[in-house]
């Protein structure tokens, strides 16, 4: 419970801390971001009025409070251009890739979960060494240069697949999402299978596992009844640290395969210098990696109580 | 679980001097290790000796026609621009090294120090530094190094800034991790019995045993970087035109892929090439070095 | 004879939960006392011994002296120089004439550093350059009797004897007026043991050193101290001369350390006392005195009043924290003393 508390609080004052960061950031860069929202031909004019726009006339603390006290009932300030709500732009987008990560995962984690089972089975066995180099390479190489070489294959040479765009429908969509998910996924085949045959290795090795051995229960029922629940709960955690890089990737997957996404919004706003967007969507993104890394956390400490000194 | 904590605090280097012919064997013992050694050899040797090596000056434009095929002349054939494609290439692989060595290295120092500080500093000051490094590791990777190119403007530097900012977190945290061990050891209290002072025991008694593993670390997370920048140059981030640089390589291929897929391969298999071999290299120096070390943390 | 380090009244506390997880949990008192008003003196060239069982503050006392742990009051003056609120820079030229050697021998040398550099970084730290790092590490080593080649040698190289006597050497190294010894014969073998508690006996009566030994074994206070203080939970309960002590224990908690020690004789009658229950944690002090939870000669007023320091008539230097001290010798006493005495 105490612990519960603290790292609770704790996630509270990281966000805090980060949005202030964030905003000290913008104040300590030199160059006015009005003027370089407007370009070169803006009036002195046009820039105080979109500095009042942006409520960058305003003193430092009170720009800090108002985008916190904003930030409380989820208002993350206006679009310029659009004038619409940054929160609504953002949150318009956020579901795609949601549904990119979600899918690139889950397939990711379908294919990896019985490898790792078979590799920590049959250890050393030329499956397991295979996937065990192939793992260390898909993991390396980066998934932009994996998603660029999908679209060269399989949309551009052989034309199996549509190149671009989210697709309209369920079926269509699904169809759009094939090569995307593919290059954000195939890194993660090889990085759960290694976690999952780890921990895999190290629940066979308790005892209550070689008890049920000792009883003639037959090895891939002790793999999949006994020893996988308990050696799969580790890697979910991993996914707390894991959305980070699954952020970064969509960014790449989405800009290549020209989906929609916050990817492609942030990428579109860096471009434009639209600040309030790509504040926004620092802010959300943030949000979402302290959620999931906490909420691991707990599920660790829940799991290994030794891990909640730690803090 | 062996966590971090334990690094290094076992087995002290052995100051011989057929460490390095010891190091050589057990490297080539490791067939992925060699061949990261390979790999790396080659990249970095067409870096330095690029000049030496290209076909063409890599930023003329109109040196030949737009999006030509391998040639005798041109042997990955050309860009939308008529440059060359070979010489961009292998004058390509200088910026990504160039950024992974200035990135990690400061950072690398930076967490060093600082890592040093949290785990010897009093309490308070290790408090707000561990807020510090948590916060800069829940910003969102790619996301947030955008948007400080969007604030400094898209360069070499930036991308130097961001890397070097967000991989330092890690390094510090293990630096503290590892200081926090060793202080209490009885060799510290002992130097403190005599009266060292605390830069003396800082420098001389905890840095050597400190920095081993983090060099490991820092090895390993070179294919990340050079993965970043290509990254970030690729979606016109990073260093400017006319620079010749992989990442914009694989831009410009990605852009026209209908016409040509030579800029794809030209661009994308040296990134593949550098971030396999650095890849393979750097977990064969853990293997060697630091069976225990694992990056979980 | 005059004393080198003085020790009076003094107290240590540790922090045992952050101040907010206290008020959390409705802790009134997140300290414990892990020293608890100890006094004691060490005249030049004597050997004192700490004795009691692991968790007792006899380590923490050796920390504080030396400055590794802040003291939470009290005094330890050191040839008439109060130590406790120096600075760290004031502290240093007394640690040039103060050393301590840690437990562990190999562990508390410093991994990467030859034995030759860890013997001069005495020299080094004090800024003493005008001697020749490799005559002096040879004559440390000669002083010890390790063979000069070992200058070269890393602590990984070294037996646990072997770091033991480069600890001594050290320890030695700018010839200081007390050593602070914390179980100097841990995790080494018996006959190792004997050549270090030896060594260290010699090199006393060769440069007149004062030595505080802390142990929790009897054998090494017979061989070694002039006196022994022994310790529970953190205070004194009774000091004095060794001979006086293992002859006739006053304090019940003395006499069960001292019946429970393994005598090294097979035809000594084991007459063991035995202390019934564990020893009290520091978090929940008994009142009164703190042994009558385990004494066997408690009464009502050892539960409610902190017994006062009482000397023994026939020996003034010999006093015991005790209500109800033992008038003469108990017959297993008298056996276990006697042949420890064989």
């Amino acid at each position: 419970m105490f612990y519960l508390c603290k790292r609770l609080v704790l996630a509270v004052t990281i966000i805090v801390t980060a949005v202030t960061l964030l905003f000290l950031m913008i104040h300590a860069v030199p160059g006015d971001p009005a003027a370089i929202l407007l370009g070169p031909r803006a009036t002195p004019e046009m820039k105080a009025l979109l500095h009042q726009e942006m409520g960058l006339d305003k003193p430092f603390l009170v720009q800090i409070a108002t985008f916190f006290g904003g930030l409380l009932h989820g208002d993350l300030g206006y679009d310029v251009f659009s004038q619409r709500p940054v929160a609504d732009i953002v949150f318009s987008q956020l579901p795609y890739t949601i549904e990119l990560i979600l899918v690139s995962i889950f397939w990711a984690a379908a294919i990896a979960v019985p490898l790792g089972c078979y590799s920590a089975m049959r250890r050393n066995s030329l499956l397991d060494q295979a996937v065990g180099v192939i793992a260390v390479a898909t993991i390396a190489i980066p998934s932009f240069v994996m998603a660029v070489y999908a679209l060269l294959i399989f949309a551009v040479a052989l034309r199996w697949l549509p190149a671009i765009g989210a697709g309209n429908g369920f079926r269509d969509g699904l169809i759009h999402l094939i090569l995307p998910s593919f290059a954000m996924g195939i890194g993660w085949v090889g990085y759960i299978s290694r976690l999952v045959r780890a921990s895999m290795l190290e629940t066979l090795g308790e005892n209550h596992i070689r008890m049920a051995r000792s009883f003639g229960i037959s090895e891939w029922r002790i793999v999949s009844r006994y020893a996988l629940p308990l050696a799969i709960l580790p890697t979910v955690t991993i996914l707390g640290v894991g959305i980070a890089w699954l952020l970064s990737a969509a960014v790449f997957v989405e800009v290549v395969f020209a989906r929609p996404g916050i990817g492609a919004l942030i990428v579109q706003a860096v471009n434009a210098r639209n600040y309030p967007i790509v504040m926004g969507v620092v802010v959300v993104t943030t949000f979402l990696i302290v959620i999931a890394t906490t909420l691991s956390d707990l599920i660790n400490a829940v799991l290994d109580p030794r891990t909640r000194e730690k803090l | 679980m062996t966590s971090i904590d334990t690094i290094g605090t076992e087995a002290p280097a052995r100051h011989n001097p057929g460490a390095v012919g010891a190091f050589l064997r057990q490297l080539l013992k490791n067939r992925l290790g060699m061949l990261g050694a390979v790999l790396v050899l080659v990249v970095v040797a067409s870096a330095i000796f690029g000049p030496l090596i290209i076909t063409h000056d890599p930023i003329r434009i109109m040196i030949g026609p737009r999006l030509a095929g391998p040639s005798e002349n041109f042997l990955l054939g050309t860009d939308q621009l008529g440059r060359d494609t070979f010489s961009r290439t292998i004058m390509g692989g200088r910026i990504p090294l160039l950024v992974a060595f200035a990135s990690l290295g400061s950072s690398l120092v930076v967490g060093l120090v600082l890592g040093l500080i949290a785990g010897f500093g009093p309490r308070w000051l290790d408090n707000l530094l561990l807020l510090f490094f948590d916060t800069i590791r829940s910003f969102p990777g790619i996301i947030f190094a955008l948007a400080i190119i969007a604030l400094l403007g898209p360069s070499m530097s930036s991308v130097i800034l961001v890397i070097a900012v967000t991989s330092m977190p890690i390094y510090a945290r293990v630096v503290r991790t590892q200081t926090q061990a060793l202080r209490n050891s009885d060799y510290i209290d002992a130097e403190r019995s005599m009266g060292a002072s605390m830069t003396r025991i800082l420098a001389v008694h905890m840095l050597p045993n400190v920095i081993g593993p983090l060099v490991i670390l820092v090895s390993m997370d070179v294919p990340a970087v050079i993965a970043v920048q290509a990254g970030l140059s690729f979606l016109g981030m990073g260093v400017q035109p006319p620079t010749p640089d992989w990442g914009a390589i694989l831009n410009d291929g990605y852009s026209y892929i209908n016409q040509t897929p030579w800029l794809v391969f030209a661009g994308g298999i040296p990134i593949v090439v550098a971030t396999l071999g650095f890849t393979f290299l750097g977990e064969a120096l853990r293997d060697i070095f630091d069976p225990k070390l694992r990056k979980d943390l | 004879m005059s004393a080198v380090l003085s020790v009076e009244d003094l107290r240590v506390r540790f922090r045992t939960m952050g101040s907010l997880k206290a008020l959390t949990t409705g802790t009134a008192d997140p300290f414990i006392d892990a020293v608890c008003g100890v006094s004691f003196e060490i005249r030049k060239g004597e050997t004192l011994a700490l004795v009691g069982e692991s968790g007792s503050g006899k380590s923490t006392i050796a920390r504080t002296i030396i400055g590794l742990q802040p003291a939470f009051g009290g005094s330890v003056s050191f040839d008439g120089q109060e130590l406790i609120g120096l600075k760290a820079a004031e502290r240093k030229s007394y640690l040039r004439r103060m050393t301590m050697m840690f437990q562990d021998p190999v562990g508390s040398l410093s991994p990467r550093m030859t034995v030759q550099s860890l013997l001069t970084e005495p020299f080094r730290i004090h800024g003493v350059s005008n001697r020749d790092p490799g005559a002096e590490a040879e004559r440390l080593l000669r002083m010890v009797g390790l063979p000069a080649d070992f200058g070269r040698r890393y602590p990984h190289q070294l037996s646990g004897g072997q770091a033991r006597r480069v600890g001594v050497a050290r320890a030695l190294a700018l010839n200081p007026d007390l050593i602070i010894a914390d179980e100097p014969t841990a995790g080494l073998d018996v006959s190792v043991q004997g050549e270090v508690l030896n060594l260290l006996a010699r090199l006393q009566d060769e440069l007149g050193i004062a030595i505080l030994i802390i142990t929790h074994n009897l054998n090494v206070v017979r061989h070694m101290a002039d006196r022994m203080a022994i310790m529970y939970l953190g205070r004194v309960v009774e000091i004095g001369s060794t001979e006086s002590i293992f002859d006739h224990p006053r304090h019940p908690y003395t006499e069960a350390l001292l019946s429970a020690n393994p005598v090294p004789d097979p035809d000594a009658v084991l007459n063991r006392i035995e202390i019934k229950g564990e020893v009290p944690s520091m978090l929940r002090r008994p009142t009164g005195c703190e042994f009558h939870t385990r004494c066997q000669y408690a009464q009502d007023i050892c539960r409610r009043v902190f017994p006062a320091p009482s000397a023994n008539p026939d020996d003034a230097g010999h006093s015991f924290r005790c209500h109800f001290p033992l008038q003469q010798k108990s017959q297993q006493a008298a056996d276990s003393a006697a042949a420890i005495s064989r």
